[in-house]
C-alpha cells in the first residue's frame, strides 16, 4: 500500500510534482519537502486513489513541514478522495495554495465515470456543473457529489 | 421485559404519519407501535423501544431525548434525516450518550433488522444483510493479510462493476476495519495492548491468535463488508467520545505518534450507509460495514449514516 510519487523540474525557478495511487503509512514526501524548500512547488494530486487514516496523518506532518518551508506550495487537480478529506480533517490542506480541484461524474446511461478539473483560485467563479455530456456514451452524465458541500472547504465566497 | 412491552415501539416524532409509514413498510407483521409527546418520555418504561425521530423536534425535545438516552442508550433509537442536514448530524454529536441512530433512508432490511435486535432477537448473523449471497472470507494473522483482504473487495468490485468511487470507499473502510483488528484489537491476558503503538508499517512481531476474520458479499445492489477479531477490547469508556466525535461531519484531527491516526472509526463511518458493532467484552468485537451501490457515489452522499453498537456478554 505504497504512493508513488514522480518528480520533475520544470525549470530552475519552479519544481512540478505529482502523485498518483495510495497515501497511506509508508508515504514518503521527503523528496517534496526538500524541492519545497529550493522552489515554489506546484503539486499535482489528481491520480490520487484513496487515502488511510494513517496517511491522512503522514499527509498533515507533510503540510506542515513545507508550511515551513521559505516557497509557496500549490497544489492542483486534487482528487475527490483528497477534497472528501480537507471537508473533513482540520488542517489537511495546511497553507497550501489550492488552484483546481477533480469534479467527478457519473453517468448512469452507460454506468461510467469521468472527471473535470475546477479552477477555484479567489477570482474564479466556482461553479460546478450538474450535469456534463459523458464522453462514453454521449449522454448526460450527472456530478457524482453533493454540489452544496464539494466545495465546502473553501469556504464563502 | 413484560409481554405486554417485549414486541413494542413508542415513537417520539414531530412526524409520527411518517415513522409509522415507514415501520409498517418494513415488515409483514409489524410490531406494536405507538406515539407518545415528548413530554411523556420520561415515564416510558425503560424496557420500551423509545423511536425518536429527531428531525423537527425543539431544542427542549432533543433534551428530554438526551435524558432518555442517558437512562437507557441500548433501548432508544435515533432516526435522523440524511447527511445533508450537518445541522442535526451536529446535534446528534452533542447528545450524551447514544448507541443507534438511522437514517430515514436506511433500507427497510437494515432497518427490520436494527428493531428486531433491539426487541431482542438474536444476532441475525452477516447473511442476513445480503440473503442469499455466498460470503467469501479471509483469516487475520497479520499484516500481510490486509492485501489479501483488501483482494475480496476488489475482486466484488469487478465481478459487480462496481463504480470506481465506491470502490475506493469499500477499499478504505475494509483497510481501516482490518488494521484495526490486526493491530488495535490484540491484548494480551491482562488486557494489555499488544501492537497499538507499532506503526501500521511495522509487521506485527507475531501471528494474530486467535485470528481475526474478514467477510465480504456483494449482490450487486448492496456491498458487505465484516470483519471480526477475537479480542473485544473496544474500549468502553471512550465509547460515548468515540461515538461522538463519529458523527461530527468536520473538524477531525488527527493522533500523533506512531501507532494509529484516531482516524480509523471516523473514515469507516463515513465510508458506509450503515455500520454495526456488535461487542462481547474480552471475547470478540465484529463491525460490519453496509454500502448501497445503486445510484453511485452521490446517492451514497445523500443517503445518510446509520449506526449500531450491540453489546452482549453472548457471542
Amino acid at each position: 500500500m505504497t504512493s508513488r510519487l514522480s518528480h520533475s523540474f520544470a525549470d530552475e525557478t519552479r519544481s512540478h510534482a505529482s502523485l498518483s495511487g495510495i497515501i497511506s503509512e509508508d508515504a514518503d514526501f521527503s523528496e517534496i519537502i526538500a524541492a519545497a524548500q529550493a522552489h515554489p512547488l506546484t503539486l499535482r494530486l489528481g491520480d490520487i486513489q484513496r487515502i488511510s487514516s494513517t496517511g491522512v496523518r503522514e499527509w498533515i506532518l507533510f503540510m506542515r513541514a513545507v508550511a515551513d518551508a521559505p516557497h509557496a506550495v500549490t497544489l492542483t487537480e486534487v482528487a475527490p478522495t483528497l477534497v472528501r478529506q480537507l471537508n473533513m480533517i482540520d488542517g489537511f490542506g495546511g497553507s497550501a495554495v489550492i488552484a483546481s480541484v477533480v469534479l467527478p461524474y457519473y453517468c448512469d446511461a452507460c454506468g461510467k465515470e469521468h472527471a473535470q478539473v475546477l479552477a477555484v483560485g479567489p477570482d474564479d467563479p466556482r461553479d460546478i456543473d450538474a450535469h456534463r455530456p459523458c464522453p462514453h456514451c454521449g449522454e448526460q452524465a450527472e456530478f457524482d457529489d453533493l454540489p452544496s458541500s464539494y466545495l465546502a472547504f473553501l469556504g464563502a465566497p | 421485559m413484560s409481554e405486554a412491552h417485549a414486541r413494542s415501539l413508542v415513537l417520539v416524532s414531530a412526524h409520527p404519519e411518517r415513522c409509522l409509514r415507514r415501520v409498517t413498510e418494513a415488515w409483514v407483521a409489524p410490531p406494536s407501535v405507538r406515539s407518545i409527546a415528548v413530554e411523556d418520555l420520561g415515564a416510558l418504561p425503560l424496557a420500551t423501544i423509545a423511536m425518536i425521530d429527531v428531525d423537527g423536534l425543539g431544542s427542549a425535545a432533543m433534551a428530554a431525548a438526551t435524558t432518555r438516552a442517558q437512562r437507557c442508550p441500548d433501548r432508544t433509537l435515533f432516526v435522523v434525516p440524511p447527511a445533508g442536514s450537518q445541522a442535526l448530524s451536529t446535534e446528534l454529536a452533542q447528545l450524551g450518550s447514544f448507541r443507534h441512530v438511522l437514517s430515514e433512508q436506511s433500507r427497510n432490511l437494515d432497518f427490520r433488522l436494527t428493531i428486531d435486535r433491539l426487541l431482542g432477537d438474536p444476532d441475525p448473523g452477516v447473511q442476513a444483510y445480503v440473503p442469499g449471497v455466498d460470503l467469501r472470507e479471509h483469516a487475520l494473522r497479520g499484516a500481510d493479510d490486509r492485501q489479501a483482504a483488501l483482494a475480496l473487495v476488489e475482486d466484488a468490485a469487478q465481478a459487480h462493476s462496481i463504480p470506481g468511487r465506491l470502490t475506493e470507499l469499500a477499499l478504505t473502510v475494509a483497510e481501516e476495519l482490518v488494521t484495526n483488528a490486526l493491530y488495535n484489537a490484540p491484548v494480551a491476558p491482562d488486557g494489555a495492548p499488544m501492537y497499538r503503538h507499532l506503526s501500521r508499517a511495522t509487521p506485527l512481531p507475531a501471528p494474530v491468535r486467535p485470528p481475526g476474520r474478514i467477510q465480504v458479499a456483494c449482490d450487486g445492489l448492496t456491498l458487505v463488508i465484516a470483519v471480526r477479531d477475537a479480542f473485544g477490547s473496544f474500549p468502553l469508556e471512550r465509547i460515548d467520545d468515540d461515538l461522538r466525535r463519529m458523527v461530527q461531519p468536520s473538524g477531525h484531527q488527527v493522533v500523533g505518534g506512531e501507532g494509529g491516526a484516531g482516524l480509523g472509526l471516523v473514515m469507516a463511518y463515513r465510508g458506509v450507509e450503515h455500520l454495526h458493532i456488535d461487542l462481547v467484552p474480552g471475547r470478540s468485537t465484529q463491525v460490519i460495514g453496509i454500502i448501497g451501490l445503486q445510484g453511485g457515489f452521490r446517492r451514497f452522499a445523500r443517503a445518510g449514516h446509520s449506526f449500531n453498537l450491540f453489546i452482549s456478554e453472548d457471542a
